[in-house]
């Protein structure tokens, strides 16, 4: 893969996948930033080895920003301070909206399923994970709201007993 | 609550990137970090060789000469060629029982994005990274038992646009002796046997 194919991914979509880091890190656009020029950076350099850009790219950019979040944390936290009660996400923004309601990793998928309009499969190489933990992220994003709510939330979800990639409506 | 998810959505395309990362990328790759040309013929620079630690069942240590490195004994499951697992803490463990399965190791340590590389350690390769440094102390793992898996903790090498090159040598049948060094991409494709020392 050329340097010129991987510019044509990064024109074509590289707007969408920062906007993915950004939802994920809960709208943080300066580990967004961070993650996504390093990714493409890291793309460069491997680019004889690549066979699906886009994948690949997220699963970087994912990694980068979860490093970068973990590192705050890390920083953030003082010995005298219980493990247990730090939240696993920093305060999201609260302009992401009903995305804010979610973990890290629910919002990475929903927004890969709903926004980047991905298949299970491809959400899963995505994000490092399975095809069944993709589908679990999501389901569990979906009953969050529930309990939260006390009613269903009106979203798409995948037959997560199917075993299909099938981009159903539930 | 009723949640449209293609609609709340929405909200992302109010916000995109405050600049040109592909501009920034393209520096990251290229450009040399500032302490660049540490004395290496053919490479934009490179940490000194970090000779592993391995620990044995016993809990007994033996010394490291760097702390980003870690060789562990470990167990291996029959059958498979290598694995490459990410630990809690951010490191990564790749396990190796050939030395044949070098390329396809490598080839998922780039379809996973890890700043790694594996290569073979050999007589007659024209590179040995101890060239221009200081000699580490110590002989190539003397004393050491041969091993089959190493973990490397790339986060001190990525954040500078480096990668980690994981040089293998089989000391016998699915034991290896493991030395890593981080270095500029693509990194070297062999390593010389002197450089063990």
């Amino acid at each position: 893969m050329s340097e010129d194919a991987i510019e044509r991914v990064y024109r074509d979509s590289g707007t969408q996948l920062w906007r993915g880091i950004y939802a994920f890190t809960g709208g943080r656009a300066d580990i967004a930033d961070d993650a996504v020029a390093e990714a493409f950076a890291r793309a460069l350099a491997e680019s004889g080895r690549i066979r699906s850009p886009l994948p690949w790219l997220y699963r970087v950019a994912f990694r980068q920003a979860a490093k970068a979040l973990q590192d705050e944390r890390r920083q953030d936290r003082t010995p005298a301070e219980p493990q247990a009660e730090r939240a696993d996400d920093p305060a999201p923004n609260r302009s992401l909206g009903a995305l804010a309601l979610l973990t890290p990793q629910q919002r990475a998928v929903v927004f890969l399923f709903y926004y980047a309009d991905l298949s299970i499969a491809e959400i899963a190489r995505a994000t490092g994970s399975s095809r069944v933990a993709v589908r679990v992220q999501l389901h569990r994003a979906r009953e969050g709201l529930r309990r939260r709510y006390g009613s269903a939330a009106a979203m798409r979800e995948p037959s997560c007993l199917g075993g299909t990639d099938e981009r159903e409506l539930v | 609550m009723n949640v449209n998810w293609s609609s709340e959505l929405q909200v992302l395309d109010r916000v995109a990137p405050s600049r040109d990362l592909w501009a920034d990328a393209l520096a990251r790759a290229g450009s040399p970090p500032p302490h660049a040309n540490r004395g290496f013929p053919g490479l934009l620079w490179m940490r000194p060789w970090r000779r592993r630690t391995v620990v044995l069942g016993s809990g007994l240590g033996i010394a490291s000469l760097a702390a980003a490195i870690l060789v562990a004994l470990g167990t291996f499951s029959a059958g498979a060629a290598y694995a490459v697992t990410t630990n809690p803490d951010g490191t990564i463990t790749i396990t190796m029982s050939q030395l044949s399965a070098l390329p396809a190791l490598n080839d998922e340590l780039a379809q996973d994005g890890l700043p790694i590389k594996a290569v073979p350690v050999t007589a007659d390769c024209p590179f040995n990274p101890n060239q221009g440094l200081p000699t580490l102390p110590g002989g190539s793992g003397s004393g050491l038992l041969p091993t089959d898996s190493i973990t490397i903790g790339t986060s001190e090498i990525a954040s500078e646009g480096g990668i980690d090159v994981i040089g293998v040598k089989e000391i016998s049948p699915g034991r290896f002796y493991f030395m890593s060094a981080g270095t500029r991409p693509p990194g070297p494709s062999c390593i010389n046997t002197a450089a063990f020392g």
